[in-house]
């Protein structure tokens, strides 16, 4: 089985890497995202006030009590930036991920699909690889998204080491396995394309504008709240912003890592019962 | 034992397309088995159940006395498959494809490089192996993916429509391959053709499928000789009515029949029979357009058990639906 796996996972991956545009685009859209979404909505910038000659005492006051009790009280950080990249940390993988039903229609549509029906493998190891080429791009773009922030002026917490660097790749990654398992297992019977392309045109925003990426969640209504509360990148985020921030509280953080682990498990149990039903 | 049994063998697609309608037939170790019949007659159906990549309504297939739906992993072990549709993936490079699918037994990667290189010397594509595949023509695609077929060194090798769209000469080349594999290796092939000629020169049986149905078995030998004598085809352009009874009555004539606009005359000796059909079609008014004489060949076979033109044929209400049903696919 391993072996199998590996060698359409190899597929995969020669098959990414030999598109060069494909690399190009890893770099740019996180640029977009950050150097003009991220620093245009930055609300740290929207919220301070203008120098005005003669109120220096009193703005510098009002501008600390705006910063505290706003800013520092949504966001949990002065940074919005920050809380903004982190965010877009998960929304990346999304983004990323939702296309990974592609090659399996693609492969059908092309007759690669019969040459591994047609094998004596378990059907399995044909999803296990979509997920995982899909998990490994997801990664890329998701470093290349951190790399590129820091250089736009994300900052991390002063105690950020490999542990914490360890714990937000374990917490992408189960993000990225369950997403790549639902996007797959949502493909395995599908025959147009274009499917596809609604169902990831359908969810992406929402999944984004229902979770903390870019706002908390706690000055939503209620109905949005528990929406938010059900979204796996809600949870991704909170484990992300209070090693990397030191946003949030430790205490809820066990909530959110048994949340991950669960959603995670349940995604992929569910695209390997499926993939018996690739044909 | 039979490489292949098969046994009254059915299939109605998902919206009651009735693609085979109980086909029987075995093909026995060393021979070349050919399956004919126009587009849409089941040929690619029956291919896709033994190979195990579609379920059979009802009928058993076996393969080296496997069954193909209760033991799917066993058979696919023991076959390889070419399909009619091209599969080699086009952005990878040759070797790469035939690597991959070597991989897919279970071989290990060393090995699937060396085997790989193997059957593209074998196939004659061993100086495009680390081409990309998008950049090979017709002919060496079909061959690639012949050698994907042979990578686990099956027992029986399915080729469905295997020089489907290529010229004069790559057929002749894959002819040659699809030759030299049943004599040097003694492997077993079944294969699917629409081209009379390919069957006639490459199988040592024949089966004619028409409509999910099989018409008729045999060598092509026995075939051809079923029907006897030759063939005189007269194309008419407006045949008249009684023109099948002036003809039946000349002498050594044995059949007559009409088929569209065109006449088979079945005679004893052509050509014998021919100044007194020229004169008897000119004394009733016949102007004719061509004429040709056959000795006998499988296309004959095939108009004589099914009834039609096998070429040149709208496709019926059946056909077009399954290839509507497969472009929907």
């Amino acid at each position: 089985m391993i072996r199998e796996t590996a060698a359409l996972y190899e597929r995969e991956m020669v098959k990414w890497f030999r598109q060069k545009v494909q690399l190009v685009f890893v770099v740019i859209i996180p640029l977009m995202w950050m150097g003009l979404f991220g620093k245009s909505l930055n609300f740290s910038v929207l919220f301070r006030i203008p120098d005005v000659p003669g109120i220096e005492p009193i703005r510098a006051q009002i501008q600390h009590l705006i910063e505290e009790h706003i800013v520092k009280r949504y966001f949990g950080t002065y940074d919005y930036f920050s809380f903004f990249v982190v965010g877009m940390l998960s929304v990346f993988i999304l983004f990323t991920t939702m296309w990974s039903g592609m090659s399996i229609v693609f492969d059908r549509r092309l007759g690669y699909l019969n040459r591994f029906l047609v094998a004596p493998i378990p059907r399995y190891s044909i999803v296990v690889s979509k997920i995982l080429s899909s998990v490994t791009r997801s990664l890329i773009q998701a470093s290349a998204l951190l790399v590129i922030a820091l250089a736009l002026g994300l900052s991390l917490k002063a105690s950020v080491g490999p542990i914490e660097i360890l714990v937000l790749y374990a917490v992408i990654t189960a993000l990225a396995i369950s997403f790549s398992s639902i996007f797959t297992a949502v493909a395995i019977r599908i025959t147009s394309h274009d499917l596809v392309i609604s169902i990831a045109n359908l969810v992406n925003l929402p999944l984004m504008f229902t979770s903390n990426a870019l706002f908390p969640t706690q000055q939503m209504p209620e109905y949005l709240q528990i929406i938010a509360r059900l979204n796996p990148i809600t949870h991704a985020n909170n484990i992300n912003r209070y090693f990397l921030l030191g946003v949030g509280d430790p205490v809820s953080l066990v909530g959110s890592a048994v949340y991950m682990i669960l959603f995670t498990v349940v995604s992929l149990a569910i695209a390997m019962i499926l993939s018996r039903k690739i044909e | 034992m039979w490489v292949v049994e098969v046994e009254n063998l059915h299939k109605i697609y998902p919206g009651g397309v009735k693609a085979l309608n109980g086909i029987s037939f075995k093909v026995s170790k060393g021979e070349i088995y050919s399956i004919l019949g126009p587009n849409g007659a089941g040929k690619t159906t029956a291919m896709k159940i033994i190979a195990t990549l579609l379920k059979p309504t009802s009928g058993s297939v076996s393969v080296m006395g496997i069954d193909v739906t209760s033991n799917s992993n066993a058979v696919r072990r023991i076959i390889g498959y070419v399909p009619q549709d091209l599969s080699a993936d086009d952005e990878l490079t040759g070797v790469e494809n035939v690597i991959l699918q070597a991989r897919l037994y279970g071989i290990s990667k060393g090995e699937a490089r060396r085997r790989a290189m193997e059957l593209l010397e074998m196939v004659g594509l061993k100086d495009a192996a680390n081409r990309i595949v998008r950049s090979y023509s017709g002919g060496m695609r079909r061959r690639l993916e012949l050698a994907m077929g042979l990578v686990n060194d099956p027992e029986l090798l399915i080729l469905d429509e295997p020089t489907l769209g290529l010229d004069v000469q790559s057929r002749l080349t894959l002819w040659d391959y699809i030759k030299r594999l049943k004599n040097e290796r003694g492997l077993t092939i079944l294969m699917t053709t629409h081209y009379m000629d390919e069957a006639d020169k490459l199988s040592n049986r024949v089966a004619i499928i028409d409509h999910g149905k099989i018409v008729v078995e045999g060598s092509p030998e026995e075939l051809k000789s079923r029907i006897g004598g030759d063939v005189i085809m007269v194309k008419a352009s407006k045949p008249s009515h009684n023109i099948i009874d002036k003809i039946v009555a000349i002498e050594g004539v044995l059949g007559v029949d009409l088929v569209e606009n065109i006449v088979r005359i079945k005679v004893e000796s052509a050509e014998k029979a021919m100044a007194k059909l020229l004169g008897v079609l000119s004394s009733i008014g016949t102007s004719v357009e061509s004429i040709s004489i056959a000795k006998p060949t499988l296309d004959q076979v095939f108009i004589e058990y099914t009834g039609r033109m096998f070429r040149d044929e709208e496709p019926s209400d059946f056909r077009k639906q399954v290839m509507v049903w497969r472009r929907r696919r």
